[in-house]
């Protein structure tokens, strides 16, 4: 997949025309609003078809909000996506035309009440409309405000009281957990304060902003969704010549290579310290180059000003194959996909053909001409973009280093005699509340061993476990090596008193391999039963990457219940007494039991 | 020209292209209301490299009117 320039508003419009909506899934969006901004349409649409989401949107009255958010023929539990943009102007005519004429009990009277139509506003969505996300627009700061230019500097300014509005209605929609507000600060200072509106539109129609503006809405609102609802890439990819640093390392050798805090160097120095920024937000790193692998190896050891460093380094292909190939064993050694890698090479040549090979690798050219972006090229990306960071993020690079050295005790031993030797130890707990960012992470990445793929945000979780719909249980593993962290994560829903499914029942792939899924689910089906729940159901849908989950339930002692017609999705049920009994070689601690070694 | 003002005028208003005339306007087009007349001049804007002034805005509402504005 290559990356697409950015489009004008007609040229999203004909691509529109020619996408094929079938192939799309469809994202419910409903736009409340006090504005004519019908227009956003079309880049709304284009940038959600750009994710892979066909946007049907539904639009709330004319200010009309308050009533909008109760009306569940416009926000309801299919809702996918709330869009509300209160406009200043329609919504505080008064600080927006008549500042200097309010007092300052006045002028704090407008902001209370604003508060608190915000406050009811949400709270109706949150009953009428629970499990949808919530983006709300900020107020834009004035280009031109109350007291002219020093009013951004007087402690009473207009500038600084929608500022500090603001401020509040952000810490409001932190209370609300599927809620996030759009800075139209960001917007404003991405499209340039001369283009931001259009005042012809505003007093013909009501409608304030340009198209650039609306693009940017569109681009900036399907990017805080994205967030929310993708998963991110796991793996950053690296040619290693005139990416890292400057130069051939086999023809202009180590002093050569330029590489330093000074120019020309400085703009490669930049961007490792970029990589290796990303590093300890827990995105692994890894290289493809072809070059003699000794040469490469020299820089990090011996380059005064290598900022990467060899412990950073995940997995390293340099050799003389195609780099498809090597691409995809990165991809298979670090056990992730492939689509979860993103590629950067100064090459041309090179990101065209794996791009060609490889369709669902996200791969991106380096123009060797400017240099200079390089840095910011990435820390501008979203790629790795996460909605919140976990402990399990920060400590990734870590854990892989720990992880190295279980790969060589598994090399020392049999099989058997290393599953003995790794003295594993699973905790199998309810879900807290300090967990539910982590489970839902886990929803939105795990693709291996994940017998539904059903992907859920932290609202959704938080609310399945508010409304006690069913309960979640976590695992987290441990062994002679150190901590793993969470590893798994079963959401088990109630179909009765008695009955319930296993909605989802998935494993980090760090955990894989251990025969712990086994160990697991044996424990589930204890706290099941404990649970006075007889009747014990599950599904499994398969994907393009959870093949290895195919016999799962069958080896686990489930009876498939489903005929075999649809070869996609297949029903099991739990059968009274299940033969599974956890892998002796680990012990289990179910919350505050002590650990019996076996 | 013209071609290119009926290929924006048939994508933005969703009409098969042979339905657009001389004659066209928002009386005898149903899909010409005023929001589409937004994207329409959004997109004549783009493409023609112009910029529609407040009169030109409220009175293009027919080809004629438009053909006048962008030659």
């Amino acid at each position: 997949m290559m990356i697409e320039p950015a489009l004008t508003f007609t040229q999203m419009q004909s691509r529109l025309a020619s996408i094929d909506k079938a192939a799309l899934k469809p994202l419910r969006i409903s736009i409340l609003r006090n504005i004519t901004l019908e227009s956003i349409a079309i880049p709304l649409q284009y940038y959600a078809a750009q994710s892979g989401y066909d946007a049907q949107l539904t639009w709330g009255g004319f200010d009309t909000l308050l009533q909008d958010a109760s009306n569940p023929e416009l926000v309801n539990d299919k809702t996918d996506l709330i869009l509300i943009y209160p406009h200043l102007f329609m919504t505080l005519p008064a600080i927006n035309e008549k500042f200097c004429q309010l007092t300052p009990l006045q002028r704090q009277q407008e902001a209370d009440f604003f508060l608190a139509t915000a406050l009811q506003v949400l709270t109706q969505l949150a009953t009428t409309s629970p499990t949808a996300s919530i983006i709300w627009h900020d107020f834009e700061l004035p280009i031109n405000p109350s007291y002219g230019q020093a009013d951004t500097y007087l402690p009473h300014g207009q500038s600084t009281f929608i500022h500090h509005l603001n401020i509040q209605l952000h810490k409001l929609l932190e209370t609300f957990n599927s809620a996030k507000y759009l800075s139209s600060e960001r917007v404003m200072r991405s499209v340039g304060t001369e283009h931001f509106y259009d005042w012809r539109y505003w007093f013909a129609a009501k409608a304030p902003y340009s198209k650039e503006t609306l693009i940017e809405l569109a681009k900036q609102a399907m990017g805080l969704f994205h967030i929310q609802h993708q998963a991110a890439k796991k793996c950053l990819v690296l040619d290693c010549d005139n990416t890292l640093w400057g130069g051939v390392i086999g023809e202009d050798g180590l002093s050569g290579i330029q590489l330093s805090p000074h120019y020309p160097g400085n703009t490669f120095y930049a961007f490792q310290a970029a990589i290796v920024e990303l590093y300890h937000r827990g995105v692994l790193i890894a290289l493809c180059s072809k070059n003699n692998e000794e040469d490469v190896w020299q820089v990090f050891d011996q380059h005064l000003h290598m900022l990467l460093k060899k412990e950073h380094i995940a997995a390293a292909k340099i050799n003389w194959q195609d780099k498809s190939t090597n691409l995809a064993e990165i991809a298979d050694e670090l056990n992730i996909g492939i689509d979860s890698l993103v590629f950067l090479d100064d090459s041309q040549f090179e990101v065209e053909q794996v791009c060609h090979q490889l369709p669902m690798l996200t791969a991106v050219w380096l123009d060797p001409k400017s240099r200079a972006t390089y840095a910011n090229k990435l820390n501008a990306s979203t790629w790795f973009d996460t909605w919140r960071q976990t402990d399990e993020d920060k400590l990734r690079g870590q854990m892989l280093q720990t992880q190295k050295k279980r790969q060589a005790f598994k090399q020392q031993h049999s099989l058997s005699d290393y599953l003995q030797g790794l003295n594993m130890c699973l905790t199998v707990k309810e879900a807290s509340e300090a967990d539910i960012p982590r489970v839902a992470q886990q929803t939105q990445k795990t693709n291996q061993f994940n017998l539904t793929t059903l992907r859920y945000s932290e609202g959704q979780i938080r609310q399945f476990i508010e409304r006690e719909e069913g309960f979640i249980l976590t695992a987290s593993l441990n062994d002679r090596f150190g901590e793993m962290g969470l590893v798994g994560s079963v959401l088990i829903r109630y179909i009765s008193d008695t009955k319930a499914e296993i909605d989802t029942l998935l494993l980090s792939c760090r955990a894989l391999g251990r025969q712990v899924e086994y160990a697991f689910l044996s424990e589930v089906i204890k706290i099941c039963r404990a649970k006075g729940i007889k009747n014990i159901t599950a599904r499994r849908i398969q994907t393009d990457k959870n093949a290895q989950t195919a016999d799962f339930y069958v080896k686990s002692g489930f009876v498939l219940t489903s005929s075999v017609e649809d070869p996609t999705t297949q029903e099991y049920e739990c059968p009274e007494f299940n033969p599974l009994i956890a892998p002796s070689f680990i012990c289990i601690i179910n919350e505050d039991e002590p650990c019996n070694k076996n | 020209m013209q071609q290119k003002l009926v290929d924006i005028l048939s994508q933005t208003l969703n009409v098969s292209p042979e339905l657009i005339t001389l004659a066209s306007d928002s009386t005898n087009i149903e899909s010409w209301d005023s929001l589409a007349h937004m994207n329409l001049i959004f997109a004549i804007e783009d493409s023609f490299d112009i910029r529609f002034t407040d009169e030109q805005l409220t009175n293009s509402m027919s080809v004629k009117q438009l053909l006048e504005i962008i030659s």
